[in-house]
């Protein structure tokens, strides 16, 4: 099946299987090195990836429903200005995640502090059980709730700056 | 890796009609909603023995999206994805639904989920079929009969077969469900125990709802669902506990417990887990049902049961 979408901004267009998954499309068929977990939908949040701007499992979307959008892995996402905002939050709070889930920490964490940009009022409760879809327990939850509320502080201010 | 070996042609209809006239052309069709059952399923990627050769996508099915309510009900197309039900349906939809919502998973999952894929897979049964059955749900199936499509207004219990398996008819099609709007004098609970992603074998999910009348029960229903075995529900247990009078001690709570079980042993076999966390679930309705009988709510200051 041929798909045409847009990945780390390259407009690409792809002969593939069309069920198969994003995860093992970026794998496989684009070398890229940030999504290097494949857990047949089980939910490891591993392979989290921003499509659309919104944070999904890579693993539980098929390749046909790539047609027309747009994914960004952490392969650009570490290059931009939130990444930077998303260290920064991590130095100052003084923990990082580990390894194994660093890459997908940091895209929900941005896709979460884009959610309470738009909606201020979520409870602390919400987010840290939104955070909890990744299956790693190097951080903490009080120390993951800082860092998405700092994160989202630092794009506040930078917004207020803008307007 | 796989490219080429057996990849299933995608359909994407989208009207209903569009969806009945692609359903007739294909042979062995895999209906597919969103969620991660595609993706997580055996033998799925790559195609290989599968008894599927080509999936038909309802994303584009404008007409599933639907959501209206009145004073009663609450009536869902079946691409409703869970994340918005439970946000719109926040302050109308009983509170066992919403606890089922929230027990499969965070926005991320299930923004992906959809109400009619919820109550359409078969293994593993998820948790939002026993809650279904126990509210007293309907859905309006869609299906082929001799080469046109019918549909049919059915009330969600009727989706379990007698061996407790969820039967949809071939090219079967839920496309909306209905639900009551919650109510002061519902009392419901719902039992999410293990985890169904990871260990399904092991997983129970349990609902009961019941209408209080100061110490008796009417109209109770309890429906359990062990995700790879099927569901059960029973007029015959649900006799038993509209007949009994509360607060009820120790000896009747283990009198009640010893009969599920019996119930239970009679349709399926279950692991010993499975069983224990069953017993407690049980506990846990009797303990609240004491509760209230043992205290009077007020219903001047809008306190309900759930």
């Amino acid at each position: 099946m041929k798909i045409e979408c847009v990945i780390d901004g390259k407009m690409l267009s792809l002969n593939l299987n069309s069920n198969k998954p994003l995860s093992l499309v970026l794998q496989e068929d684009l070398d890229n090195s940030t999504v290097n977990a494949h857990c047949r939908g089980r939910l490891c949040g591993l392979c989290a990836v921003l499509m659309d701007n919104e944070a999904v499992l890579s693993c539980m979307v098929p390749a046909f429903e790539l047609n027309e959008k747009e994914i960004r892995t952490f392969e650009t996402f570490q290059k931009e200005r939130s990444m930077r905002d998303i260290e920064r939050a991590y130095d100052e709070v003084g923990v990082k995640p580990c390894e194994t889930c660093y890459q997908s920490r940091s895209i929900i964490i941005e896709s979460l502090s884009n959610k309470l940009l738009e909606r201020p009022n979520t409870p602390s409760e919400q987010i840290i059980s939104e955070l909890s879809v990744i299956d790693c327990s190097c951080m903490d939850t009080e120390d993951m709730l800082k860092i998405v509320k700092r994160v989202t502080d630092l794009k506040r201010r930078r917004n207020v700056r803008r307007s | 890796m796989y490219e080429g070996v057996s990849s299933p042609i995608i359909h994407r209809p989208k009207t209903l009609s569009e969806f009945a006239q692609t359903s007739q052309k294909a042979t062995s069709p895999l209906i597919w909603s969103g969620g991660s059952s595609i993706m997580t399923g055996k033998n799925t990627y790559p195609l290989i023995n599968s008894n599927f050769d080509s999936i038909i996508y309802l994303g584009d099915i404008k007409e599933l999206e639907d959501f209206q309510r009145n004073d009663r009900i609450a009536e869902f197309g079946a691409m409703v994805n869970l994340y918005d039900l439970a946000n719109y349906g926040k302050n109308v939809l009983p509170s066992i639904l919403l606890e089922a919502i929230n027990s499969i998973g965070v926005s991320i999952i299930t923004k992906r989920a959809t109400l009619g894929g919820a109550l359409s897979i078969v293994n593993p049964v998820t948790s939002i079929v026993p809650v279904m059955i126990a509210l007293n749900a309907s859905v309006e199936l869609r299906y082929m009969k001799k080469k046109r499509f019918k549909n049919h207004w059915i009330q969600a219990s009727q989706l379990i077969d007698k061996n407790g398996q969820i039967s949809i008819p071939p090219k079967g099609l839920i496309t909306k469900v209905r639900v009551g709007v919650s109510d002061m004098s519902t009392f419901g609970k719902f039992l999410k125990a293990g985890s169904y992603n990871r260990s399904p074998e092991e997983t129970v999910f349990g609902a009961f709802v019941t209408h209080v009348n100061q110490n008796t029960l009417s109209q109770a229903h309890l429906v359990l669902t062990f995700p790879t075995v099927g569901t059960y529900t029973s007029r015959d247990m649900d006799n038993i506990f509209n007949s009994l009078k509360f607060p009820i001690g120790k000896d009747g709570e283990s009198s009640l417990i010893k009969s599920i079980s019996t119930f239970i042993d009679s349709s399926f076999s279950i692991l010993p887990l499975q069983k224990a966390l069953l017993e407690g679930f049980i506990e846990d309705i009797v303990g609240s049902l004491n509760e209230i009988a043992l205290t009077e709510p007020n219903y001047a200051k809008g306190e309900s049961y759930e």
